[in-house]
């Protein structure tokens, strides 16, 4: 007799319970966001520096353009650098050197730092680092070209390359 | 003896016939949002683009084994986070009706997807087809690069 009630009392937590836990069923679906490293810059801007003909007597004075030219750059990644470097043209002639420097403050986020006057040649050189962070509005590249009395009178061109890439 | 070997038979042919007549909810699909450069607002210097929406069928939802038109059924909804950022929020809505003889109604607007059930649509009576559609929000470059999932549960609640 007892273990029928207990029998009894079993069924009524199936009926109950069992109902309830079988009601309910599931179904799923997966959602997934992939997210790549994100590295972009731009840049814009073809300064044109010209050399002033000097007093008689005194040394030619170097050339500064810093509102001819400007960049952008958009990093989702950390230990990041911009590079510069003369890629057309090849290295600047005896008697100039073209010297550039990157605004780095006032970025819309992020951190960044940068070397002041890098002197530009045919390798990339660090023109600033830092890491995940955006400029937002456009900054200024600094150019400098410094003239000596050893450079030919002459029109030079040369294209210079920033790249964003890791440290 | 004999009795209680009776009794728990017995128990056991009703529990697998509930089995039989609960209703099933089952579903296809999913989704994947790749995020690419071309998802920055205005290229190089500016974010990323906040938010993203999938298709509005990436899932489709099928409720059978209704005993009737007029039987009623809850899908709830909530999700189970393999690897999620704490940024993101993931909301889904219903995007179509789906087809059968009984109703549906609710969760045609985006609701949070939270981990914790909520209702997200009801109706009545078998339906198959019944599309949903979900829209990612907190994208930012300030999250670093990597694969983010979560499971999408939908709970079919037989009311």
């Amino acid at each position: 007799m007892k273990k029928l009630l207990i029998c009894f009392m079993v069924l009524g937590f199936v009926l109950v319970f069992g109902r309830i836990a079988i009601a309910a069923n599931t179904a799923t679906q997966s959602v997934s966001a992939v997210l790549p490293g994100i590295n972009e810059l731009s840049a814009t801007g073809s300064p044109t520096l010209t050399v002033a003909a000097p007093a008689a007597g005194d040394d030619l004075a170097a050339v500064t353009d810093s509102s001819s030219s400007t960049y952008q750059f958009t990093t989702n990644q950390n230990s990041r650098k911009i590079t510069g470097q003369i890629t057309t043209g090849g290295d600047m002639p005896t008697g100039l050197t073209l010297d550039v420097t990157l605004t780095t403050t006032g970025l819309a986020s992020g951190s960044w730092s940068a070397v002041s006057n890098v002197v530009l040649d045919s390798t990339a050189k660090t023109l600033a680092t830092g890491g995940k962070g955006r400029t937002g509005t456009v900054k200024a590249i600094t150019y400098v070209l410094t003239p000596t009395l050893d450079a030919d009178p002459a029109t030079y061109n040369r294209t210079i390359t920033l790249t964003l890439t890791s440290t | 003896m004999k009795k209680l070997f009776v009794l728990i038979l017995f128990l056991f042919f009703l529990l697998f016939f509930q089995e039989a007549e609960a209703i099933d909810i089952s579903a296809i699909g999913g989704w994947t949002q790749t995020i690419s450069a071309s998802n920055l607002i205005s290229g190089a210097g500016s974010d990323l683009n906040p938010t993203y929406t999938s298709v509005a069928n990436a899932s489709a939802i099928t409720i059978t084994n209704c005993k009737n038109k007029n039987d009623n059924w809850r899908v709830d909804v909530r999700r189970v986070d393999t690897n999620w950022h704490a940024n993101f929020t993931l909301q889904a809505q219903r995007a179509s009706a789906g087809t059968g003889a009984g109703a549906i109604s609710g969760g045609t607007t985006f609701i949070n997807i939270g981990t914790i059930d909520m209702t997200f649509f009801s109706g009545s009576g078998d339906r198959s087809g019944i599309n949903c559609q979900y829209r990612l929000t907190g994208m930012s470059i300030s999250i670093d690069p990597g694969t983010y999932s979560t499971t999408v549960i939908y709970t079919l609640v037989d009311i």
